[in-house]
């Protein structure tokens, strides 16, 4: 365990250590950073009386000094902290500790053929990398966003090429290491699917032990380029003492075919931001999301999707089981613009609370300017469903029995989105995990 | 094996049953008649200990056991089957994988070893036959997606699977084709044994062509009004319930 010092002024702290960071670690995107601090510095952390945070309050996460990791540290994690990752033997991986690069760890040598991946601090001359990089990324107003572009130390920088097919997955892993101080790792990640390119990558962070304290701040720009098809599944599975707030922002091109899995299984407050721009016509999105809490944790999920364009789908769901004390918040809006005739817009989310101390707050937004459109949404939170569970009592299957075969059945039903076999088992291992807590 | 006296049972204070008795012995097959309202869907739930009911008044004897005194897996476990009027759809969770844990709950509340997958699966296959399932409804998520026929038709595969001592089935053939409520009656007929009693609850005569049962029972406004042999479904047929009903007002 590590010392935890609570400090009285968040945002100066943060402004003091960017003096340093930058003095010392940020020359490359020097520009860039100096811009986003200043915003940082005007938007402030958010407060309860911002509507976008009303139930999740950052308190815990900004009264803790994460330090930012410098280059020079020591790389404490081993293969041995992988061992939970079986799948990653032989496969194109790349991994991170606390956002910095752990190159022995990585297995980014032999790549197939189309495939471009980097780590971005080694990337920063790629022409792809300097038309994209930052680009998507909202920090004159995502407080933690901004953050990131200061503070990011290194990210993976992945480019399918036009017409690739990459059949073998791509894993990029974080972990959040033992380290003298609570640390924050900045996790930066960029990915451009070029015109007709078709790729999976999953996206996995995770704690070196159980009493690791981290927050771990996260910013993924995704580019879908031209009839590419990308699919990005998100597994959160930090300890439960560990803070993420993830940034995600999506930019779809003409026929493009993107779909997200958002797999929250672990941290103490963990909160997603993910932004989907429909920026041209016969476009898909599909977004899915899957979490559980307990204890006192809080899993939040804010969903943006913006149609931009006509003909275009976009479809979302996203389930939650909420134990304990433990809270659960979704907000997803959807913006059909002006221009944006005959769009097909759902957005589902079902939740059960499972004690009588859980907190649910679903917040289906619908902001519609064009007038041929087809748009549903739909919140459901409740208990089990009684008749299912006397149905298997019924069968001899005892009342707790059947209560944890439900809730595995409703929350697993979301996994079989994420089509990389490997990260679907590891998740439903990790649900089914997760369930007996 | 199962010995109702006097029984009495309300469903959010609505009196449905009153004062009903019923002597099923092992190896027979009891039907359980009526029109519509009744008290027959009643008789079910509270045999199976459905928790809206109330039960007011009188005892249920099975095997010598007071039944309200258990659980309803508990009942199961002690060998209570019921067939459902209405199975429930459980997305996410295969037939198989659900089967399996009952099978093995049910083995060990009886201090057996559970079956290992080999093992579960040969017994599957034998049972399948039966009802002339085929493999990919196990593997289906319960019920889900079943047009009325297969639903019907998985509730006679679990009970196989189950290996009952008493099973109860409920208006297990509305709704059927001729087809599929020949194939149900089939896979019933296949499971009688001098050790397993059946109690099947019906609306029409129609399924009893299928199965013969040794006693027939008319239930009107929550009594059995009327028993008898395999003959009574007949009459009921031909003159329908009202000159019960007739005869109870005389």
């Amino acid at each position: 365990m590590n010392n935890v010092i609570e400090i009285s002024n968040p945002k100066e702290n943060y402004l003091n250590d960017f003096e340093i960071f930058s003095e010392l670690y940020g020359k490359t995107f020097a520009a860039l950073r100096k811009q986003a601090i200043e915003s940082f510095d005007k938007l402030g952390f958010p407060t309860k009386k911002n509507e976008e945070w009303k139930y999740f309050d950052v308190t815990p996460i900004i009264n803790t000094n994460f330090r930012f990791t410098s280059p020079s540290t020591e790389n404490k994690t081993t293969a041995n902290d992988l061992k939970s990752l079986p799948f990653l033997k032989d496969a194109i991986a790349v991994v991170f500790e606390n956002g910095k690069w752990n190159e022995k760890l990585s297995s980014i040598k032999n790549l197939p053929q189309g495939l471009v991946i980097e780590n971005i601090s080694n990337a920063t001359e790629n022409e792809i990398l300097k038309n994209h990089f930052s680009k998507y990324t909202d920090f004159t107003n995502h407080e933690f966003a901004a953050l990131n572009t200061a503070f990011m130390l290194d990210g993976t920088f992945i480019y399918i090429e036009p017409k690739a097919t990459i059949e073998k997955p791509i894993y990029i892993i974080n972990i959040v290491s033992e380290q003298e101080e609570p640390v924050a790792a900045y996790c930066r990640n960029l990915i451009v699917a070029g015109k007709n390119s078709q790729t999976k990558i999953g996206f996995i962070t995770l704690s070196q032990n159980e009493t690791t304290n981290g927050f771990v701040n996260v910013v993924n720009e995704l580019v879908a380029s031209e009839n590419s098809n990308l699919e990005f599944d998100f597994i959160q599975n930090d300890n439960s003492n560990v803070h993420q707030v993830s940034n995600t922002y999506v930019y779809q091109k003409r026929d493009s075919k993107f779909s997200i899995n958002t797999v929250s299984l672990g941290g103490n407050m963990v909160r997603n931001n993910l932004n989907i721009m429909l920026d041209d016509e016969n476009i898909e999105s599909h977004l899915y999301g899957m979490y559980v809490a307990n204890g006192n944790e809080i899993i939040d999920n804010h969903t943006a999707v913006h149609h931009a364009k006509p003909h275009c789908n976009s479809n979302q769901l996203y389930k939650g089981l909420i134990d304990d004390k433990a809270t659960g918040i979704f907000n997803g809006k959807i913006f059909v613009h002006k221009d944006a005739q005959k769009t097909n817009a759902f957005q589902s989310n079902k939740n059960i609370l499972l004690s009588n101390d859980a907190n649910m707050y679903s917040k289906p937004q619908l902001e519609i300017y064009a007038d041929d459109v087809k748009c549903s949404h739909g919140a459901t939170t409740g208990q089990l469903d009684d008749e299912a569970l006397f149905y298997l009592r019924s069968r001899g299957i005892g009342k707790q029995a059947a209560q944890s075969l439900l809730n595995f059945a409703f929350a697993s039903d979301v996994l079989k989105n994420i089509t990389i076999e490997s990260l679907h088992d590891y998740s439903v291992n990790l649900l089914a995990e997760k369930l007996k807590k | 094996m199962l010995s109702i006296k006097n029984l009495q049972a309300s469903v959010e204070g609505k009196e449905i049953l009153r004062g009903l008795n019923l002597e099923v012995k092992a190896g027979e097959v009891h039907a359980i008649m009526g029109p519509n309202g009744s008290g027959k869907s009643t008789l079910a739930a509270v045999l199976t200990g459905r928790e809206e009911y109330e039960v007011t008044s009188g005892e249920i004897l099975y095997n010598g056991e007071d039944v309200f005194e258990l659980s309803p897996e508990e009942r199961a476990q002690k060998g209570i089957f019921l067939a459902f009027q209405y199975p429930v759809e459980i997305p996410g969770v295969s037939n198989a994988n659900f089967l399996k844990t009952a099978v093995n709950e049910i083995r060990k509340a009886n201090g057996k070893e559970p079956l290992d997958s080999k093992d579960f699966l040969k017994l599957m296959k034998e049972k399948m036959a039966i009802v002339e399932m085929d493999k990919t409804m196990t593997q289906r998520s319960v019920n889900e997606g079943f047009s009325g026929g297969e639903k019907k038709r998985n509730e006679i595969f679990q009970m196989a699977m189950l290996e009952p001592k008493l099973a109860i089935l409920d208006e297990t053939d509305s709704g059927l084709d001729i087809d599929a409520l020949r194939i149900v009656a089939d896979g019933v007929n296949k499971l009688r044994n001098p050790e397993r009693s059946f109690v099947v609850i019906t609306h029409y005569q129609r399924l009893l062509d299928y199965i013969i049962p040794d006693f027939v029972h008319v239930l009107y406004k929550g009594r059995i009004v009327k028993s008898g042999g395999k003959e009574l479904a007949l009459e009921l047929e031909e003159k329908g319930y009202d000159w019960i009903k007739e005869e109870e007002v005389a």
